[in-house]
């Protein structure tokens, strides 16, 4: 409960809709407050829902995009000494745009490592890191 | 037999060895000791050999900090590139950009390349010498054009000369 309380005075929600969350805790049992009207009942549902939804979604946002800079921190190098600051995998110049397309047009990753002599676990932890980066919404 | 030298970022195995097997050059592979080196560092070393280097970077020529680190008299640099950045450009589509080159010039494998710039597109060539930095000054020469060696053959001792007047 602690943790939610932080969790939604990071995120600014009204002193009523708190009280309603700490009333209910995360289980959501709106339904089972008689002492709510059917409106009342419907408008609560969906704030908790919404909310639950949108706090977890944030933090799992923030932890991928953590997991996947720590991935991408072992496995990519950005030096402008290197490709003019393109950026390339950890230990080779070697770009990670070049990488991407060579993966499009191959069988995989032994492949690509096997025919330009590179890190299969290097090229693995920069699509890893890619793909946690990417795992977000983005508005247009 | 004209030796060239593969750029690590277009280093691959299949198509150096199938180069050397077709005869008429030797293709050598991005030395593992250079690998990951600075652009200033694997530079001097690679571009004062005889063997230009091929690449599909264009961008490693142009660098301002990389431009004092190709040496004056050099090995040449070609470039392999599509005209349009339609879709992602890596050796599978480098490779038919060669082949297509390779036929409409045939004398690629005698001709001397040292000292000149040159990009290898699907539709022309563009040549210039590396005294023109911002590679805007130079030649290009369209596949369609009926003197398309002939004037190849020029572009390219045309900046060499620039480029040696400049080395000297």
């Amino acid at each position: 409960m602690a943790d939610k309380k932080l969790t939604f005075s990071r995120w600014q929600i009204s002193s009523a809709a708190k009280t309603r969350l700490q009333l209910d805790g995360p289980k959501l049992s709106y339904a089972s407050r008689p002492a709510l009207g059917a409106s009342k009942q419907l408008w609560a549902r969906g704030l908790l829902h919404d909310t639950a939804i949108n706090v977890r979604a944030v933090e799992w946002y923030v932890e991928c995009a953590l997991a996947g800079a720590r991935l991408l921190r072992d496995s990519v190098v950005v030096d402008p000494d290197q490709r003019g600051g393109v950026p390339v995998l950890t230990g080779t110049g070697f770009t990670v745009s070049q990488t991407l397309v060579e993966l499009a047009d191959s069988s995989g990753v032994a492949e690509v490592a096997d025919e330009f002599d590179l890190d299969a676990d290097v090229i693995r932890k920069m699509l890893n890191g890619l793909s946690l980066l990417l795992e977000k919404p983005h508005s247009s | 037999v004209n030796t060239f030298q593969l750029d690590e970022n277009f280093d691959k195995k299949q198509f150096a060895e199938q180069c050397s097997a077709e005869g008429h050059c030797a293709m050598k592979r991005f030395p593992s000791n250079l690998r990951g080196k600075k652009d200033f560092e694997w530079f001097p070393i690679l571009l004062a050999k005889q063997a230009p280097v091929l690449t599909t970077d264009f961008r490693i020529a142009l660098h301002p900090d990389n431009r004092p680190a190709i040496p004056a008299r050099n090995s040449g640099i070609i470039v392999i590139i599509p005209k349009k950045p339609e879709s992602g450009f890596g050796s599978k589509r480098a490779i038919p950009l060669i082949a297509n080159f390779k036929q409409a010039f045939s004398e690629w494998s005698k001709l001397d390349w040292s000292d000149a710039y040159v990009e290898i597109t699907d539709i022309d060539v563009y040549v210039t010498s590396f005294a023109d930095e911002h590679r805007i000054s130079g030649e290009t020469v369209s596949y369609d054009d009926k003197d398309f060696m002939v004037r190849l053959i020029k572009a390219v001792a045309e900046a060499q000369r620039i480029q040696r007047l400049t080395a000297d």
